[in-house]
């Protein structure tokens, strides 16, 4: 279904006036910012999960010290 | 589940410049269209997320499990990460083939309009204060049954007002690199949405510990 | 005793302080300001014309103008309805009262959004003859259609702006948050009536096109109000 979306729009030559940019540059710029993008994310995601098992180990050892007393 | 995931998706991005550098060039547009490659799996990976996200937010709706709404959110954010990829590649393809950075093609639209309320979910989470959880199911609901409309509605305008812009395709002789490619992506999502439903099953469970504790 | 400018920048300084920490402040007004900008593009952006034809492209543009300007103004003030009226039920509680009371909820939704409807179409119907006046827009070009359009639209953005507001009662930062997830979600609705407004203020009317939009507004309203019956009692709390 995604790729009938995709393939909704006949093929048309654009009428292109040609950029100073060359597609070169523009293809690497493109692929660095989907791999920064990715690789931040995931950055994020391990940060976030290492604060939070610390937190839950710190917990779960006073809970246990607790429930030792007892 | 997840280290065989990412083994997967780790693989397939490796492999995946090689696979696009064999591809054949597209005759008119050239090196930049190999943009097309990844940019068309991450708009298709972020699409799945937004109807993910949806499915699981009205199961939280109506179930009210706590793993339907860990599930809702990790999908939304992975709408935003991805739809930045999608909506930054566009643009930048766009400006070499006709000269502009945006045209209000169903498809981007769609995107930048998805992008927006999946973000706005995020937003609703983050500063809504307590029970943000339920609202932000049902925008979440909202936003999937909203994307068709947005694409009819802008498909619609758009064939009324023939543009001499519009967003070509793929020729079939470039359909391999693209389904590795798409199955590159497509792990590499299924591998990050894992990940994040687990961050937030250990985050319940830290809260409850600390409620606990001061028991 | 500490001269002016000291104490201001004293008093700034705190106040981005506080707000480094939970950037809530930066991120609300950023995205509000994004889902304005959203608003305006729908209403405004001019879809290219074939060119050669710059007389039809200006009277084109002054046309999708007016309706453009109709309909943010429908949008803005309907956002800020919206926010009054759940206003008052947070001040006096009425709102709990309402859901604890034996009548579905259900009940409670439509009755609220049949006040917001009221509202809104008087404001319609004012603001209507003014846009009329100020760019000299055809108002008696196709008044059925017309205000068929404008009612179908105005039903769509209350139908889900009613149940929005109602969700953001006991919310924080209510006020921004309304908007934040109402536009971008409204934009086909904004879309639709912009553009079948246009259709109808344009120097040829387009009247198929009008009511092919009219047509798809009524669609979009069905879906939305049903939807939002279906999801207000659990969004509420039943």
């Amino acid at each position: 279904m995604l790729l009938l979306i995709a393939q909704g729009q006949t093929a048309m030559t654009p009428s292109t006036t040609p950029e100073a940019v060359p597609g070169g540059t523009l293809l690497l710029v493109a692929y660095a910012v989907a791999w920064t993008v990715v690789l931040f994310y995931v950055f994020t995601l391990w940060r976030k999960s290492k604060r939070i098992q610390d937190d839950l180990a710190d917990v779960t050892s006073k809970l246990n010290a607790r429930a030792g007393k007892r | 589940m997840v280290p065989a995931l990412l083994v997967i998706a780790a693989i397939l991005l490796a492999g995946s410049p090689f696979v696009v550098d064999a591809a054949p060039y597209e005759a008119s547009m050239g090196i930049v269209s190999k943009i097309f490659y990844f940019h068309v799996p991450f708009a298709a990976a972020m699409l799945t997320s937004t109807f993910v996200s949806g499915i699981a937010s009205a199961i939280y709706l109506i179930r009210r499990k706590p793993v339907a709404d860990f599930v809702a959110l990790a999908a939304a954010e992975l709408v935003t990460v991805f739809g930045v990829v999608v909506l930054v590649s566009g643009p930048l393809w766009a400006r070499k083939a006709w000269g502009v950075w945006w045209v209000w093609d169903p498809r981007l639209t769609m995107t930048l309009v998805m992008w927006m309320i999946f973000a706005a979910y995020l937003i609703l989470r983050r500063f809504g204060g307590p029970g943000s959880e339920v609202l932000s199911a049902v925008v979440s609901i909202f936003g999937m049954a909203v994307a068709p409309f947005v694409y009819w509605s802008v498909n619609m305008w758009r064939t009324m007002h023939p543009q001499t812009s519009v967003v070509p395709t793929l020729p079939s002789s470039m359909a391999e690199p693209l389904w590795w490619c798409m199955a590159a992506i497509f792990s590499l999502y299924a591998a990050l949405l894992l990940v994040r439903v687990g961050i937030e099953r250990n985050r319940a469970a830290l809260e409850a510990a600390y409620i606990a504790l001061e028991d | 005793m500490i001269g002016v400018f000291r104490a201001a920048w004293i008093i700034a300084r705190k106040d981005l302080v506080v707000e480094a920490r939970s950037r809530e402040l930066a991120y609300t007004t950023l995205f509000f300001a994004l889902s304005c900008v959203l608003v305006f593009s729908f209403a405004l952006v001019h879809g290219a014309e074939s060119p050669g034809a710059d007389r039809a492209t200006d009277a084109a543009f002054h046309s999708q103008l007016a309706a453009g300007i109709l309909w943010v103004s429908i949008a803005f003030s309907g956002t800020l309805a919206l926010g009054r009226t759940f206003e008052r039920e947070r001040q006096s509680e009425t709102l709990r009262a309402l859901l604890l009371a034996p009548v579905e909820h259900a009940a409670v939704y439509l009755g609220k959004l049949v006040t917001l409807l009221v509202l809104m179409f008087g404001v319609d119907l004012v603001v209507l003859p003014v846009v009329g006046f100020l760019f000299d827009a055809p108002l008696g070009a196709a008044p059925g259609l017309l205000l068929g359009v404008i009612a179908a639209g105005t039903l769509g953005f209350a139908a889900v702006g009613t149940l929005f507001a109602a969700m953001l009662v006991r919310a924080h930062s209510r006020d921004v948050l309304l908007p934040i997830l109402l536009y971008p979600i409204a934009i086909p609705v904004i879309l639709a009536g912009v553009r079948g407004t246009a259709a109808i203020f344009a120097a040829e009317p387009d009247l198929g096109s009008a009511f092919l939009w009219f047509s798809m507004l009524v669609f979009f309203d069905l879906v939305f109000v049903t939807l939002a019956l279906w999801t207000f009692g659990p969004a509420m709390g039943e």
